[in-house]
């Protein structure tokens, strides 16, 4: 019998592949089956999404927190050089861990404005050059050493020492402290000033100096200092609510805190109150977004995070789940350029060199997206409204700058090449002068998931109807950990990516500043934050207004104006504003909902990132 | 009364020897799917199949329909044609990968079961290394050290599946040219002072080679199979050349919404290799069942 039905179905399906052959039809205009359009129900949050003010606000009704349960939460990534703030490359997931195990001196208020959460009280001097911050008493670390100013100095300056953070903190000219107090000096009075080091900022979360102290790669220690330490960088010691119980490296393993007694926001501590309620919290790294959502729906995951809207999309409406969706303070998705070109006088006035020169050995000489034609050329030809639909399932819009709607900066006509073919292929014949190259050969690298790989399948689908046969593309899948590492050190033409993701534009100068950009030379690797490398004197004019003048009203123009020179000079092939989503069990609680020790309540979701303490799970048992 | 058994012997053999030369409709229909593959992937590019990489717009993950007949994937291309040329992929690489180690493994296995002794031993020691390490793990490792930038992939997949086919190919020949090198028309043609690559190339291969065509049908069967685990972890050729077990990874996100996506491929990938071991098995039993009656 089984033969049987093997042998028709062999039989059938060869022949419906002959008939498929005979009846293919290569005409694209004789397409059947348009697609339907149908109209549905716009609801708040839908509406939300729209304006880019979806906040991730867990509204269920209120209902008395309990303590106990064991939460464990499926993330996106592990991390590289884990977890010392001064030398991880620490994205989402890190900062998911930082929050368990430690806290920032500021965070997110509700309104976009900036809190103190360790700090107590924050003074800026009459020219903004200096700030002084008081740090909150009578907290300690998980080692027992005291949160004090000193404290607060030495984290601050492993940081400003790093080769990787230290160029982000290049304005800070000194650290000083005194009991409870830190002041800090900038170079140029700072309009936001130390409230850059908040909860989005890994720099911003205080760990243990006496532990920082026993780190081989702490900047800080002595040759001979370093010779003899022997402390473990996972193993953090924090001020969190969490404390460190265990690390395993990779996808499938995980990071366990368990619940800190002596909390300074719990019954133990200044405060009183009783956070954290979970008693564990496990991270549990599943970088396939199809393993992590089955790890829901199977009972291994409470809670997942994903930026994924497609995945997203499914959740919407299940009511066996919870979902939150944020677009606030959201980052930006695109396609990175790696634009080092030319010299640097801006990082080579630090380094006594102003002919630096970015690309000394031409590594990246052959790729054609140092050159504006060919940038403006691939952005034209890209559909990002089609990206936004086919790729975000319609719950995501297409990006037109750095900064989505709502916040400072954001316009609704950046100057970023429209999608145009007959622009596009103009373009691309300049390109191919400027160039030298026909066909203009290009590498994508992107991570090996399934879903950015097929993405990548689409722009390039996109580039070949623009540009046939005048373009190559070689799309390559690297693992997601060494992503970053390649974008660090400048090792590729184009890459998948998604960033920029914060409250104010003065937290993300260091993303795109010339004085941030190192040269690409595999002799000597330098690490750049500003990934693409690209040198903008305008860009470098528009973000001192952002991070130097106080009045809002310059600050603002000034972000409109970064805006502007990112349409202008098309530094980034921009795709669509992130959405963020978190979807859990219903039994978990308050996922979202935290407040400072004086009640202000915070941003629910900061580009994907969520404070962890006030969860709770109903009866104290997360699975039920 | 000895005749009539004589007769009854004789019959038996002849109902054997029908039986075997009736191979079935499976096995005509396994061939009949592996010709149409053949031929739609030889002469895909003149048969009216669309652009397996062009993407049509507001047509990603539709089911099949008149102008996408096994519908469409994530990003909107046809299917059927991405299966039909994802089929030039798998089938270049297990035929080229299965030829060379045919001629290599074939030749160690030959020698070795021919001369024996320290030869055989030798050749034998140098067969088993290979089958030492996991083969999925050798394939990873040997793709990523030969070919990080994966710039001649195909290349380096029909080298490394043919290295690593060419064991269980010697060993398979090895055997079958212990067994025919003591016939009795091997022993004559020695005797007559026949040289020995006359003996191994002129006595022996015939009778082992039916033997190993089928056996090399159940290695490209196993070498499409290996490719498509390859492809499913994004190390086999690369994007946009549609390869099937690329076609299978990537409709893993839209298995809930679309599993035509991934079915459609799976289905052929199961299709082409279950046809090619049938063909293998039936073959086996056809030339087994031959020397039998020799």
């Amino acid at each position: 019998m089984a033969k049987k039905f093997v042998k028709a179905f062999a039989v059938l399906f060869a022949f419906s592949l002959i008939a498929a052959a005979c009846g293919g039809d290569s005409d694209e205009t004789a397409i059947e089956n348009e697609p339907e359009v149908v109209e549905e129900e716009v609801t708040q949050v839908e509406e939300d999404r729209e304006q880019g003010d979806a906040t991730g606000e867990d509204t269920r009704d209120d209902m008395t927190a309990v303590h106990g349960g064991r939460l464990v939460y499926g993330v996106e990534a592990d991390t590289s050089n884990p977890f010392v703030p001064y030398a991880s490359s620490c994205a989402i997931s890190c900062r998911m861990i930082l929050r368990s195990v430690s806290d920032a001196l500021f965070i997110t208020g509700a309104g976009g404005n900036i809190v103190p959460h360790l700090v107590e009280t924050i003074v800026p001097s009459a020219d903004f050059k200096s700030w002084t911050m008081a740090i909150r008493d009578g907290i300690k670390f998980h080692d027992g050493t005291p949160l004090d100013g000193a404290a607060v100095a030495y984290n601050l300056n492993t940081c400003r020492m790093s080769p990787l953070t230290g160029p982000a903190l290049s304005q800070i000219s000194d650290v000083t402290s005194d009991g409870q107090s830190v002041t800090i000096s900038y170079t140029f009075p700072e309009a936001l000033g130390p409230a850059a080091l908040n909860s989005s900022t890994q720099c911003g979360f205080m760990f243990s100096p006496t532990w920082l102290q026993t780190i081989a790669s702490n900047p800080l220690l002595t040759a001979e200092q370093r010779a003899t330490a022997a402390g473990n960088p996972t193993e953090l010691v924090g001020v969190g609510a969490f404390t460190f119980k265990s690390y395993t490296p990779g996808n499938g393993n995980s990071f366990i805190a368990t619940r800190n007694a002596d909390y300074w926001r719990g019954e133990n501590g200044i405060t009183g109150e009783e956070l954290p309620y979970l008693d564990e919290i496990e991270f549990v790294v599943s970088v396939d977004i199809q393993g992590r959502s089955n790890g829901l729906k199977g009972g291994q995951f409470d809670i997942i995070h994903t930026s994924n809207a497609d995945e997203i999309k499914k959740y919407e409406g299940n009511e066996d789940y919870v979902l939150l969706q944020a677009n606030d303070y959201g980052e930006t998705s695109m396609y990175m350029l790696n634009a080092a070109q030319g010299t640097n006088p801006y990082a080579g006035a630090l380094r006594g060199d102003p002919e630096l020169a970015m690309d000394p050995l031409g590594m990246n000489s052959t790729n054609p997206m140092i050159h504006l034609s060919c940038r403006k050329a691939a952005a034209h030809s890209l559909d990002t409204q089609r990206l936004a639909d086919e790729r975000g399932a319609g719950i995501v819009k297409p990006a037109n700058g750095p900064f989505p709607p709502g916040s400072m900066g954001y316009l609704e006509d950046t100057g970023y090449p429209k999608f145009d073919i007959a622009m596009a292929q103009t373009e691309m014949e300049q390109c191919k002068i400027d160039s030298g190259q026909d066909p203009v050969t290009v590498g994508v690298t992107i991570g090996q998931d399934p879903f950015s790989a097929e993405t990548a399948d689409l722009v390039v689908s996109m580039m070949d109807d623009a540009f046939g046969e005048d373009i190559s593309v070689v799309v390559t899948p690297i693992e997601q950990g060494q992503l970053i590492g390649l974008a660090l050190a400048g090792a590729y033409h184009v890459m998948g990516w998604r960033n920029f993701g914060g409250v104010d534009p003065s937290e993300l100068w260091y993303w795109w500043s010339a004085y941030t950009a190192s040269p690409v030379n595999p002799t000597v690797p330098e690490l750049a934050l500003n990934f693409g490398r690209f040198v903008d004197p305008e860009m470098e004019t528009a973000m001192q207004g952002v991070r130097f003048n106080p009045d809002p009203a310059v600050r603002k123009a000034s972000a409109e104006a970064v805006n502007r020179l990112f349409g202008k000079n098309v530094w980034n092939l921009w795709t669509t504003w992130t959405l963020w989503g978190l979807i859990s069990s219903p039994r978990v609680m308050d996922i979202t909902t935290f407040t400072t020790p004086e009640g202000t309540m915070t941003a629910p979701v900061v580009a994907g990132k969520h404070s962890v303490q006030q969860i709770w799970c109903q009866d104290g048992n997360c699975q039920g | 009364m000895i005749k009539l058994k004589l007769r009854k012997r004789t019959r038996e053999v002849d109902e054997t020897s029908r039986t075997n030369n009736s191979l079935g409709l499976m096995f005509w229909a396994a061939v009949s799917f592996l010709a149409v593959l053949t031929f739609c992937a030889i002469f895909a590019d003149i048969l009216p199949f669309k652009n397996p990489t062009q993407t049509f717009k507001g047509f990603n993950k539709n089911g099949p329909s008149g102008s996408f007949l096994l519908g469409n994937d994530g990003v909107g291309r046809d299917i059927l044609s991405r299966v039909v040329y994802g089929a030039q992929t798998s089938l270049v690489i297990a035929v080229v990968g299965t030829s060379i180690a045919l001629i290599i493994g074939g030749s160690i296995g030959l020698a070795a079961g021919y001369y024996r002794g320290k030869v055989d031993r030798l050749l034998t020691i140098m067969l088993n290394t290979t089958l030492i390490i996991p083969p999925l793990i050798l394939f990873i490792s040997l793709i990523l050290f030969l070919d990080p930038a994966a710039e001649r992939r195909m290349f380096i997949l029909i080298f490394t599946f043919a290295l690593l086919s060419i064991a269980p190919i010697g060993r398979v020949v090895r055997a079958n040219t212990m067994a025919w090198s003591e016939r009795e028309f091997v022993l004559a043609a020695q005797t007559i002072g026949a040289r020995n690559g006359r003996v191994m190339f002129r006595e022996i291969l015939p009778n082992v080679a039916p033997s190993l065509i089928s056996y090399s049908l159940i290695v490209m069967a196993t070498l499409i199979i290996v490719e498509g685990a390859v492809a499913f972890l994004g190390l086999s050729v690369p994007s946009p050349t549609p390869t099937w077990g690329d076609m299978i990874n990537k409709g893993r996100p839209h298995l809930d919404v679309a599993p035509h996506i991934t079915l459609m491929p799976a289905l052929s990938m199961f299709l082409t290799v279950l046809s090619l071991n049938f063909i293998g098995d039936k073959l086996q039993e056809k030339f087994e069942s031959k020397a039998a009656i020799l």
